[in-house]
């Protein structure tokens, strides 16, 4: 059943919606063993991607594959890959119970396993309730439960943690660890870093459809601009002593301060100190991850710069980021 | 694919839609196949044969076609229904293809024709005793049991037809409302002006080979000829009758496998369509 890699390669995919192009020359891969965070903003081409990669819609240009062939070409694609997309529902009508045990008849698995995977979503008590009664949370439960019927190899999951509590977001991430620990694959897809920053070792950031970054968290981090911002009493002279110093890069902020990138507390000081300027304090802002992934996608909306509609910015206080407790 | 169509099974059996659709399909069929043999203007007419004529069958047949519209709104479902749901998505990602899936609906949808084809053959025949004890006034008499199982058989095989052509139109027409008020409005209004502009247009021969006609005539055609075969003492011969009582029903319709080719032909022209376009569907 787990014939194949667990790779997955995308390479040159495009779609176009009439007039609109949702995702452009999109190339990456994702290698088993790992967890791979899938980012970009709302409307960035995530879940048209997911969706091509499955299957869903038909690429207008270029290539998804899985094990190193098409999704149409697996045999029993649930045995291989289990998926919990975004616009995936159930009959409101159907207990989770026989959604599930329809599902396990299409993929032949025995009925017995309906009742593993409700057990492992911690469904069992609500099996016998329609879906239609089910709060968001059951609901992205029996979506996991569904996609883990097939004892899959590669788990991709769009947006999983909307409508889960941080309890539930706690466990996924638990679960998402684990079973990329048992040398299995793992896509998952956020419009929020920081909710995905303690579980995935890589990330694929997109934005507009195109890939904007590919590869390591610890890289992206390592990237990252550190910049002081200081407090002093005359920013003029200090801002010339700076560039004197070779920091090309000192913008003066709206509250006084001045902001110097690729600078530590340190020199700074050692500057100020030579020119003779004084300095009343200064902040070594170690901007996040957040910051970056915001940089990095900025382009995705003309006006909005920090914090695109409806997104959490990234010194505002996040809900999911305690959640985990393994910060 | 044997376990793609137990899953299709097994979506139909844990929802209400199967049994919400048959239980007006059998009382139509009841109703229809009862009080026509009441109502049936016809009677008259036989009564001054002074012959016992097996009018119930007629009625029978009547009251069969026009159940069939439920089968077809239930077969219009088994695609369209899941692309309302979003169950499609699921569907799609546990199956090896997109045509595996509709092989299976077709094969299980099928056997729930044979089902509604059963539950209205037998409401359709209480119906029919029903009507025709009430009716018999010394006109009344029911064809012989070989005759009235042919029949019956030919109704399950009808509704069979018009719960696949329903899971056709469901293909074409991913969208449950616009598959079922195609199909309803045809049947109830469309084909008529259709008919009405070949009448006008002295076109009155293709009338029979319209899909409503088509999907009809199998059974009224076949009742046709169990009537006149109960007959004696006819001076025609049986087509020369059965086209009499054609006439005098205003129904079109060819002989019942020719109808049945036909309308067989019409559910392959929507399903290879159907099928078509959802190979290159984008399901979002």
């Amino acid at each position: 059943m787990h014939d194949g890699s667990g790779r997955i390669a995308v390479e040159g995919l495009s779609k176009q919606f009439g007039p609109v192009t949702a995702v452009s020359n999109l190339s990456f891969t994702v290698e088993p063993g790992s967890v791979t965070g899938f980012l970009g903003p709302n409307g960035a081409g995530k879940t048209t991607t997911l969706r091509m990669l499955l299957g869903l819609v038909r690429p207008t240009a270029g290539k998804a594959t899985i094990n190193g062939v098409a999704f149409e070409a697996l045999g029993n694609p649930g045995t291989i890959v289990g998926a919990v997309l975004e616009a995936q529902s159930f009959h409101p009508g159907r207990t989770a119970r026989n959604h599930l045990l329809a599902y396990a008849a299409a993929m032949s698995v025995p009925d017995a396993r309906v009742e593993q995977v409700l057990q492992l979503v911690g469904l069992t008590e609500a099996a016998d309730r329609k879906a239609g009664g089910f709060s968001m949370g059951m609901r992205q439960r029996l979506a996991l439960a569904t996609a883990l019927l097939g004892d899959p190899q590669i788990l991709v999951l769009d947006e999983p943690a909307n409508g889960l509590d941080p309890e539930g977001i706690a466990w996924l991430r638990g679960f998402m660890q684990a079973f990329a620990r048992s040398g299995r694959t793992v896509l998952v897809s956020s419009h929020l870093l920081s909710e995905m920053e303690q579980t995935v070792d890589r990330v694929v950031i997109i934005s507009r459809g195109q890939c904007v970054y590919d590869g390591g968290l610890e890289d992206l981090r390592k990237g990252q601009q550190t910049r002081v911002l200081v407090q002093t009493a005359d920013p003029q002279k200090l801002t010339e002593a700076l560039n004197a110093a070779g920091f090309a890069a000192v913008e003066a902020l709206p509250d006084g301060r001045l902001s110097v990138s690729d600078a530590t507390r340190m020199r700074v000081a050692e500057i100020g100190h030579e020119a003779g300027v004084l300095i009343y304090g200064m902040d070594e802002d170690s901007s996040d991850l957040e910051r970056i992934f915001f940089q990095l996608t900025s382009g995705q909306f003309t006006g909005a710069q920090e914090t695109p509609y409806g997104q959490t910015a990234p010194d505002q206080a996040n809900p999911w980021s305690n959640a985990g407790g393994n910060a | 694919m044997g376990g793609l169509i137990k899953a299709e099974f097994r979506k139909i059996l844990t929802t209400k839609m199967w049994w919400a659709l048959l239980i007006p399909a059998a009382l139509v069929a009841l109703v229809a196949s009862g009080f026509g043999s009441v109502l049936g203007g016809l009677e008259d007419v036989l009564r001054e044969s002074g012959q016992k004529v097996p009018i119930a069958v007629l009625f029978y047949a009547r009251g069969m076609n026009q159940a069939t519209l439920f089968a077809a709104i239930f077969g219009a479902c088994a695609v369209a229904g899941e692309f309302r749901t979003k169950t499609i998505t699921t569907t799609y990602l546990t199956a090896s293809s997109r045509t595996a899936v509709i092989g299976a609906k077709l094969i299980a949808y099928a056997g729930m024709g044979v089902v509604y084809g059963i539950g209205c053959a037998i409401s359709g025949s209480i119906g029919a005793v029903i009507g025709d004890s009430i009716a018999s006034d010394g006109t009344g008499a029911f064809p012989d049991l070989g005759a009235w199982l042919a029949i019956c058989a030919a109704g399950i095989g009808v509704m069979v037809l018009w719960t696949l052509l329903g899971v056709g139109v469901g293909t074409l027409i991913n969208n449950p409302v616009g598959s079922i008020l195609a199909l309803t409005l045809y049947v109830l209004v469309a084909e008529k002006a259709v008919e009405l502009v070949l009448s006008t247009q002295k076109l009155d021969e293709i009338r029979p080979y319209l899909p409503n006609n088509a999907g009809n005539g199998v059974l009224t055609d076949l009742s046709l000829r169990i009537f006149v075969k109960a007959l004696t003492g006819i001076p025609v011969s049986t087509e020369q009758a059965v086209d009499l009582l054609r006439q005098q029903m205003q129904v079109h319709t060819d002989i019942w496998w020719a109808s049945a080719l036909v309308f067989f032909g019409y559910f392959g022209v929507v399903t290879v369509l159907g099928w078509l376009l959802n190979e290159k569907r984008d399901v979002t």
